[in-house]
């Protein structure tokens, strides 16, 4: 339907509806825009408007009254008087004050709503609110000093009073850099998130609100304000709201929630608009229709792309990559999909700053020429990796399971009330929260609650066993909210390990001198691995390595006294493969390459009883950690024991990736593992042998590349793969090196140049150069002594670009001499070979 | 003033009536300066204001300055049409003058809801908004936003803007607006309707 169409339904639905009952308007619109919810809430958008705009427009213009409208103008209102109007707007006037008892000299803004719009909800709610307003105090927040309702019954707010321009003027107007925007930007974000953490959303951000003084403070305007407003008429006025489509989410624009998320999106409309000067969206604002349908459809273009044309200031390489994934992240559809916190927005950003690699791309693995050690332990931690990922899937299924497990058992056993509300509050009441976006604080709010409950009933519970595994389970579930490692949490890894621990306690008592016999000891063994989690990430391995025993001890006990449960076998492969990436990562090479070992033999059990996929799968990745921390030893016998592992993870992965050959992280790994066996070979001076492995994966990567141009994983593991090729065939035929390493530069750049902000692309484009100068000179040997001169040029040329952009890199981050000294070391020596042979 | 009808303004208007585009162009700048005589002797008469409702300045100066003994019903019409449109613009102008000295002329952003972007076709700094539903339209702020708003709702349906010059500015009845766009007076109500709707919610978004 055209535009035009489009508003001409409207029209006929709208005068419609103004024939008929509120009730027969619902009626009507759900069966007339049955197919176009878009179409209903445009309906009822302007049926909302006209409802609340009785005597709009119904005097004529030239008879109203125009002289009374600076009638507060001198007049007393509350503590301080009023000295001349500064402007009006939608929700009545704006005037400028002083305090009427001069006690300060400062002068105030004092925001007059418009009596019209304080229905008397409204006046109730603006006296609770408020409170929680003037609460709100923040450097960059515009402080409410003070509230009041005047005799007429129109409610007020005396305001800091503030003197800037919108924040995107002052970026224009000032000619700031990207990085000062950036960092402008981190002041908002500090203050919202602030706001957030004080259970206030703005729900109005942009960039009228968000004002720059001369001296370059931001500070914002009218927090919460849009709520105390919204409470006054709900459904109306979120309507109304919800066609402030620019900077509104699509959540708004639905009407659904608005939640912390939604002030995160508005962020990004607001940076988008700072970086590129213009709006994520095509559509002209007056266009609100279309311009809605827009906000919740269509993905806008990459703010790179966006850009007009570079300028002095903003060019389109310093959005690309970093900045470009952070704001479509900012600005994703579903809410769950944005980041979890304005916080992390935030961090992402000072880290691209800080020229760190951001979260909001994806993490990549590396396994590249270069030293084969360095490069092994990349690579096995990037397995390691994708293994977590996968356990933690199989765990959070088995955590379900376990909820509903207790869910049962309180309704059957009626334990008392006080009881069932520590659990209500910390199960069915969390998980809805949890599934909020940005609902953290909130969940956070719950576990303190709850804690307290919990703590208390632990002190009554007794001998109770039943109340007291209960308990422990609550305790584990508050520890995870506050710190699970690798899940959205808060962050506080002391108050969960101080939670886990008290579960252990907890279930210690409860499961009496052989816990492994309690059905109830996969608790334990959870409760341990989560703490293990925790003391890992609080930098205490001594104890985790203990945790992580005392998992392994119970497993295994448990094991022995039902050897056939496959369940608790695949739980004793796991502990083993934990500790040994522990080991690993922790200088006891012997102690992990016994445990994976162990592992490996488990897993194989596992699977010859049940040979689910992701059993197969988990098996693969134990004969992968067998081979790497074989490879690690200096003698021959060793590596063809490397070699024979790898083949049989790569034999395993074959298997399961023909069984499901749509699952795309399945494929990855059989990609992976083919590769890690063929450069493995290579590493061990038989490149031929390893040829074949790399020509298996280069098709899948590419496969998977092809499938998804953007995904920038897909893009380097294809890179890395030709590079790897390139590397094998330096010795075996120079010109093929060549070639391969051409094509590994060419998909890993669109860039013309290192990225300087992506430490991660840059390193594997210098490492790419590196191999081919290598590759060049090797050719140039190859070649007829009287056509070398060609061959020695491009290496020498080669190597000096390497060895400009490695230095140029080391001088500005020295932290990373020790990964870039092997570049420079090689390039140096392709150098100096190329000068001699010319 | 003394009511002897403007000759001129008259012929013109006959002319035009009659399909001669040229007599427009002579018509508006005659009939702005004497409205704005008119609407300025108005705005003097402060409280005498509000007695004005039903007649207001469009009539007034339709009575005055136009020969009553003109055969042509239609010619009532087109006056009304573009002495509405003339209206618009002198209150518009009206309105913009008294922010303008209101603020001392210097830009000053304040903590308030007021719109910061600018808004098309509105010179200046700052187009002031107000929202949808208040006791008193009217204010300079008012006049000036609501002018604005109804610039987009031009481009988006004409008639309905039509409907709101004639009513809003014009202080047309339902039956005179019916007649100088020649449509139903059920069509006036139904389209003023949902145009006071677009444009309350039009200034309240970008208001509040």
């Amino acid at each position: 339907m055209s535009t035009e169409d489009r508003w001409q339904r409207t029209r006929a639905l709208f005068h419609a509806c103004i024939e008929l009952s509120p009730a027969e308007q619902d009626e009507f619109l759900s069966r007339e825009c049955a197919a176009d919810p878009g179409m209903r809430a445009e309906v009822q958008s302007l049926l909302a408007a006209l409802a609340s705009s009785n005597s709009f427009l119904e005097v004529p213009a030239a008879a109203a009254d125009v002289s009374g409208e600076s009638s507060w103008i001198g007049r007393i209102l509350g503590a301080y008087r009023i000295l001349s109007l500064l402007g009006a707007g939608g929700m009545g006037e704006v005037y400028r004050a002083v305090r009427a008892d001069g006690l300060y000299p400062q002068e105030v803004a004092i925001k007059l709503i418009r009596r019209g719009l304080a229905g008397e909800f409204m006046l109730n709610r603006f006296r609770a609110e408020r409170e929680i307003l003037a609460s709100l105090q923040h450097p960059h927040i515009a402080r409410i000093l003070d509230a009041g309702i005047t005799d007429g019954g129109a409610p007020y707010l005396v305001m800091e009073l503030i003197k800037g321009v919108p924040i995107d003027q002052f970026c224009e107007s000032r000619g700031l850099t990207v990085r000062q925007r950036i960092e402008l930007f981190l002041d908002v974000c500090g203050a919202v998130h602030f706001a957030h953490q004080h259970l206030t959303i703005h729900r109005d951000l942009k960039p009228g609100n968000i004002l720059v003084t001369d001296d370059g403070q931001v500070k914002l305007l009218d927090f919460g304000i849009a709520k105390v407003l919204a409470a006054g008429d709900g459904a109306a006025q979120t309507q109304v709201h919800a066609m402030t489509p620019e900077y509104s989410s699509p959540e708004q624009i639905r009407n659904q929630p608005i939640t912390t998320a939604s002030d995160e999106y508005a962020l990004g409309v607001l940076l988008y608009r700072m970086l590129t000067g213009r709006s994520p969206y095509r559509t002209d604002s007056a266009d609100t229709y279309t311009l809605a349908r827009e906000v919740c459809e269509a993905d806008p273009p990459m703010p790179s792309a966006a850009l007009a044309s570079d300028s002095a200031l903003v060019t389109r390489n310093q959005l690309r990559g970093d900045l470009d994934s952070i704001v479509l992240t900012a600005l994703r559809k579903e809410p769950a999909r944005r980041y979890a916190s304005v916080q992390q927005l935030a961090d992402d950003l000072q880290r691209h700053l800080d020229q760190r690699t951001v979260a909001a791309r994806p993490r990549t693995w590396r396994y590249a020429a270069g030293r084969f050690v360095a490069r092994n332990r990349a690579l096995s931690f990037a397995l390691a990796a994708i293994a977590v990922v996968l356990v933690a899937g199989i765990l959070a299924t088995e955590h379900q399971a376990r909820i509903a497990a207790a869910e049962r058992d309180r309704a059957q056993r009626h334990f008392d009330s006080v009881r069932q509300l520590a659990n209500s509050f910390m199960f069915d009441l969390h998980d809805e929260i949890a599934k909020l976006p940005g609902s953290i604080k909130a969940r956070q709010l719950l576990v303190t609650k709850a804690l307290t409950y919990l703590d208390m009933l632990s002190r009554e519970s007794g001998s109770d066993r039943a109340l007291q595994v209960e308990l422990a389970e609550a305790y584990l579930h508050v520890g995870r909210v506050q710190g699970e490692v690798g899940y959205d949490n808060l962050g506080d890894h002391k108050g969960a390990l101080e939670n886990f621990q008290k579960a252990i306690a907890l279930l210690d008592r409860a499961l009496g001198t052989d816990p492994a016999s309690r059905p109830e000891f996969m608790t334990l063994a959870r409760a341990y691995n989560l703490a293990a989690g925790a003391l890992g990430a609080l930098g205490r391995p001594q104890e985790q390595l203990e945790m992580i025993n005392k998992g392994i001890a119970l497993t295994q006990r448990r094991l022995q006294l039902q050897p056939d449960s496959v369940e608790v076998r695949a739980w004793v492969g796991r502990a083993y493969f934990g500790r040994a990436q522990f080991r690993g990562n922790h200088g006891d090479p012997d102690g992990a390459l016994a445990d994976s070992r162990t592992a490996a033999q488990t897993y194989e059990q596992v699977v010859a009883r049940d040979s689910s996929l992701a059993n197969r799968n988990n098996l693969a990745f134990a004969y992968s950690n067998v081979g790497e921390n074989l490879l690690t030893k200096s003698d021959d016998a060793s590596h063809a024991q490397a070699i024979e592992y790898l083949t049989r993870a790569l034999n395993t992965m074959r298997s399961v990736a023909h069984d499901d050959p749509n699952n795309a992280s399945l494929q990855r790994h059989l990609a992976v593992t083919a590769g890690e066996l063929g450069f493995s070979l290579a590493g061990l001076g038989k490149p031929r042998e390893g040829l074949p492995y790399l020509e298996e994966s280069q098709p899948i990567f590419q496969r998977l590349y092809d499938s998804d141009r953007s995904n920038r994983l897909a893009q380097l593991d294809l890179a890395d793969n030709d590079e790897n090729t390139c590397s094998l065939y330096i010795t075996l035929d120079p010109a093929k090196a060549v070639s391969h390493c051409q094509a590994a530069l060419r998909i890993l750049g669109a860039l013309p140049s290192p990225p300087a902000s992506d430490l991660e692309l840059s390193a594997a484009y210098i490492e790419a150069q590196t191999v081919l100068a290598e590759a060049y000179a090797a050719a140039a040997e190859a070649t007829p002594r009287s056509h070398r001169a060609e061959g020695w040029s491009a290496a020498r040329r080669t190597a000096e670009t390497v060895l400009q952009s490695a230095q140029e890199i080391v001088k500005q981050k020295p932290e990373l001499s020790g990964q870039y000294t092997q570049f420079i070391t090689r390039s140096r020596a392709v150098q100096s070979r190329s000068s001699q042979a010319l | 003033m003394a009511a002897v009808p403007d000759m001129q303004i008259t012929c013109l208007l006959v002319a035009w009536s009659e399909g001669d585009p040229e007599a427009l162009k002579a018509l508006t700048p005659l009939i702005y300066d004497q409205m704005r005589l008119l609407a300025a002797r108005h705005m003097r008469r402060e409280s005498g204001a509000r007695t004005l409702q039903t007649t207001g300045l469009v009539h007034e100066a339709f009575l005055r300055l136009v020969d009553q003994k003109l055969p042509h019903w239609q010619s009532r019409s087109h006056f009304f049409s573009i002495a509405s449109n003339i209206m618009r613009r002198i209150l518009v102008d009206e309105a913009r003058a008294r922010l303008a000295a209101k603020r001392g002329g210097g830009l000053e952003h304040v903590s308030i809801d007021a719109v910061q972007e600018n808004v098309e076709g509105v010179e200046g700094p700052v187009a002031l908004q107000v929202a949808g539903p208040p006791d008193e339209s009217g204010t300079s702020a008012d006049i000036v936003a609501i002018d604005c708003a109804l610039a987009k709702l031009d481009r988006i349906d004409r008639r309905q803007a039509q409907i709101v010059e004639l009513r809003f500015f014009g202080g047309l009845t339902v039956e005179e607006t019916g007649q100088v766009l020649n449509i139903s007076n059920a069509t006036v109500k139904r389209d003023w309707m949902m145009a006071k709707a677009w444009l309350a919610r039009e200034m309240t978004e970008s208001g509040a």
